[in-house]
């Protein structure tokens, strides 16, 4: 019988007996302290912040951390007790004559290779084998399920202890392989997928989240991380590497791969005989001097500003709600999951942290210095840790693919997919348009040139002219931007001041007004006559094309104008009844070939490339627009009825 | 401990059971959890107080030992002091610094204590950290500076600072150990390998003071807390010893 069990026995007799309490009391069992320093290597997963104890005995808790308990025990005849802790297995130790008990808690269950294993290779089958930390959880199902990303036939086995699948093949997430160069992969591209195992007995419960990848995220920036995979198209071989470096590319039909085991410059020698230099690096470990007044100051300044790089910090603050740093890391940290190149995943690891972490108004500030300095999307993490990248090839930093490393991750983010759809995406299809003046609307970085936000041009190769990226209007790090990061270029001159301050409008007015020598929707939508206000003066561009908060993300970078948004003001008779649409653009047409005497304008030879008199620009602002009755149709037909009567322009 | 009573009647207890372990002595503790311990130094005397080793000293007019209390704990060389008297805080080295991992007598810590988010270049002198900083980190949010830090600006050098650990981390085996920083891209870390060599707070009669130090209190201590040069450069006169401008004699 224990001490407790004797001292109830005790109390009680003392009230149902007739004499007084004050009769002697059992004698005491000798007194004993020892200290019981509980720790574990899962720390997340097993949390010792719930560390919970019985029977009594336990005098005082002396410290709590995240990696370490310490209890002191005063063993007054108390030869085993019993530890617990959220997603830890229980612990039942018994005391010796030792005056120190180190306790390592175990997790409920771990799986074999680690919770990231995002360099799987392409078309190659894996296995993740469950291993129960204890009895308990040798019992029960272990219930698998996708979170997110791709199908990758899952096969579950033994209760859920065995797991087995394929990845997808190169060619199916990538389509064919083009030019010979760096290959781009992004989580969708890359089959990332993030699973999670939850086991659960209805008493006990952990569910843990294991993120797996056919490849790592590539942007296709020649700047890369040690340890990082990259995949090539064409056949590459190594020509020359870092001194310590025995690392070879290995090849297969269509596409190569090379693992950079060393810190420098590589060179690779490729198809046709070109090269490819590589710099490799390390992120956290190098310099964040960017910001040095030589240097990049300006950029270092606003780029705190950024929602990017104050991600993290805001999640983990619990500003953004539920937050979950095992989901998150890698998208709203620097560097590679499961790779040892430096960054957020990297630096965890040494710091013995597990990938939950947890939140509260101070959870950031608790993190150790160099975790910090990864966590958030930092230069590096888009720029890359290896080095400033040479002329040649600065010109990949505009590349789509370097946000699509993040935003590119259906069905949740669909940023890329849905803007892949537009002919933005593809605009500079033609080599003319490559040239000035067209180059200034139809290729970034003649874009970025003509509004000033970059001093110099970034022209890639014509095999890599992949349209208007995410870069023309979105600014990681300008002055001054929008919501959503949204540039805010200077609006053309002469041109109405409706709404200069909705986010976008100034982007779209840029190449897609009269004034701007560009097409001239919206010229056409803001103009007005003394007798009839243009009817959609109130708004913006992406008012209709595009609703601006969307669900999934992203998912109004197709910039369609649904039929939705036109019933938010109007009953759906009127529509075509107000848009007149397909008179106006039949009486521009007849006006065009009777006045002006050109083929008529087609998307491929618009009428704003062409130098024409007042009178055909003027109709060029129907012809070249689809949408010239949607946008304003009242302004349009008085501008028809002043060239079809000879009457003053409106 | 904490107990629950049982009384029948007012003023009588007749029994009294001590409760397991959750209860409002947990709740007060897991306030201060991973953050600072107070740990009170009563005998703190005038000036500013820091940890050196296992020593604490005070600095006021001239440096004086004091007692050095710890939370309780098995293993007090974890903990890193700041503050002075009542405020005073230990901190768990592991909550802001990795793990040394040692191999024949060589141990490396991959991301070593540093004063802030900065950049910073570092060094080990006669037993203490002594570092420069000259940059903000760009596209990271900033944190907290690392508490225990003596910083000072950086004379002759508008924008930088210099700042001085006199309690850096140490090897869990047992030393001694003297201690440098690599840089080697790829390799960086703090590098301690087991060897003896001079430090601050050292008994005096063990070896020659380091430079920089006096014998006072029988330890070898730097006379006054000062800091703020990187080199002879930085001093109009005289020399930077221990990153404090001393005047020749």
């Amino acid at each position: 019988m224990n001490t407790s069990r004797r001292a109830w026995l005790w109390a009680l007799a003392c009230v149902l007996g007739s004499w007084a309490c004050s009769k002697k009391t059992p004698p005491a069992p000798p007194e004993r302290t020892v200290s019981v320093v509980v720790t574990t290597d899962a720390p997340g997963v097993v949390r010792l912040d719930t560390l919970a104890w019985t029977p009594r005995g336990i005098e005082r808790l002396v410290e709590r951390g995240p990696h370490r308990v310490e209890l002191k025990l005063l063993s007054d005849g108390v030869k085993d007790f019993e530890l617990s802790a959220e997603g830890a297995c229980k612990e039942r130790p018994v005391l010796t004559n030792e005056t120190t008990l180190h306790i390592k808690l175990k997790p409920l269950f771990t799986v074999a290779g680690g919770q990231q294993l995002t360099q799987l290779g392409y078309d190659t089958p894996f296995t993740l084998m469950v291993d129960s930390g204890c009895d308990e959880t040798k019992q029960g199902p272990i219930l698998w399920r996708i979170e997110q990303g791709a199908n990758l036939n899952l096969n579950i086995s033994q209760n859920g202890r065995l797991v087995s699948g394929r990845t997808p093949t190169l060619e199916s997430l990538h389509g064919p392989v083009g030019a010979p160069g760096l290959l781009t992969a992004s989580p969708r591209t890359s089959a990332r997928t993030v699973l999670s195992a939850t086991w659960d007995d209805g008493k006990r419960k952990l569910t843990q989240v294991f993120i797996l990848a056919a490849q790592t995220r590539q942007s296709g920036l020649p700047s890369l991380a040690r340890g990082h995979r990259v995949w090539l198209a064409g056949a590459w071989k190594v020509a020359e590497r870092p001194k310590g470096s025995r690392a070879e590319s290995t090849s297969a039909d269509a596409y190569s791969a090379l693992l950079p085991d060393a810190l420098g410059r590589w060179l690779l020698n490729g198809p046709n005989n070109t090269s490819l230099e590589l710099n490799v690096g390390v992120h956290g470990e190098g310099l964040l001097d960017c910001g040095r007044a030589d240097c990049h100051r300006e950029i270092a300044q606003h780029a705190l500003k950024s929602p990017m790089t104050t991600v993290f910090q805001r999640g983990i603050t619990a500003k953004l709600g539920s937050y979950n740093t095992a989901c998150v890391s890698g998208c709203h940290t620097t560097g590679e999951l499961g790779v040892d190149d430096g960054g957020y995943d990297s630096v965890l690891g040494s710091f013995g942290l597990h990938a939950t972490l947890p939140q509260g108004p101070d959870a950031f500030h608790q993190l150790p210095r160099d975790l910090r300095r990864v966590s958030g999307v930092t230069c590096t993490g888009c720029h890359g840790p290896g080095a400033i990248p040479a002329p040649t090839a600065a010109w990949a930093i505009l590349r789509s693919d370097v946000c699509a490393t993040c935003h590119d991750f259906p069905p949740r983010y669909e940023h890329v997919v849905r803007y892949a759809t537009t002919r933005m995406a593809r605009s500079p299809s033609r080599p003319a348009l490559r040239r000035a003046p067209c180059n200034g609307c139809h290729t970034t970085s003649g874009f970025l040139t003509r509004i000033g936000a970059s001093s110099k041009e970034r022209t890639a190769p014509d095999e890599f002219q992949h349209g208007l990226s995410c870069q023309t209007c979105h600014a990681a790090h300008a002055a001054e931007t929008d919501q959503h990061l949204l540039r805010r270029p200077r609006l053309p001159d002469g041109f109405p001041s409706v709404k200069p301050d909705t986010p976008g409008l100034r982007l779209c007015v840029s190449c897609h007004s009269a004034e701007a020598s560009g097409s001239g929707q919206a010229t056409l939508l803001y103009a007005s006559t003394d007798k009839a206000a243009a009817p959609h003066s109130g708004l913006s561009c992406t008012d209709c094309h595009g609703a601006r908060e969307s669900d999934p993300r992203g998912a109004s970078h197709d910039f369609v104008v649904r039929t939705s948004v036109c019933l938010r003001c109007h009953e759906p008779p009127a529509i075509e009844k107000h848009t007149d649409k397909g008179r106006i653009a039949d009486r521009a047409a007849a006006l065009w070939k009777k006045r002006v005497r050109l083929p008529l304008p087609t998307p491929q030879r618009p009428a704003h490339a062409l130098a024409l008199s007042q009178e055909a620009r003027l109709l060029s602002l129907i012809l070249d627009d689809h949408g010239a009755a949607a946008h304003n149709a009242p302004y349009a037909r008085a501008l028809l009825d002043a060239l079809e009567n000879e009457l003053p322009f409106p | 401990m904490r107990r629950i009573c049982v009384g029948l009647y007012s003023g009588v207890v007749l029994a009294c059971q001590p409760v397991e372990g959750a209860g409002p002595n947990q709740a007060s503790v897991e306030e201060r959890s991973s953050y600072g311990i107070p740990t009170p130094a009563p005998a703190d005397v005038a000036g500013e107080c820091v940890e050196l080793a296992e020593l604490r000293v005070c600095f006021g007019d001239a440096p004086k030992l004091v007692p050095r209390p710890l939370p309780e704990s098995t293993d007090q060389k974890r903990f890193r002091c700041v503050g002075r008297s009542d405020a005073r805080l230990c901190f768990d080295r592991r909550t802001r610094s990795d793990a040394f991992v040692c191999e024949n007598g060589r141990c490396r810590q991959r991301h070593p204590r540093l004063p802030d988010n900065g950049e910073w270049e570092c060094g080990d002198i006669a037993g203490v950290v002594a570092c420069r900083g000259h940059a903000q980190a760009a596209g990271t949010v900033a944190g907290p500076a690392d508490p225990g830090w003596i910083c000072a600006p950086r004379a002759q050098h508008p924008g930088q600072r210099v700042c001085l650990d006199f309690s850096p981390d140490l090897p869990h085996l047992p030393g001694p150990w003297t201690c440098h920083f690599e840089h080697a891209p790829g390799a960086a870390g703090r590098v301690c390998l087991r060897r003896k060599s001079a430090k601050v707070g050292q008994d005096c009669q063990a070896s020659a003071c380091p430079p920089g130090t006096r014998c006072l209190d029988g330890k070898c201590l730097p006379p006054r807390l000062a800091t703020g040069c990187w080199g002879d450069q930085d001093c109009e006169a005289g020399r930077c010893v221990l990153t404090r401008c001393e005047v020749s004699r």
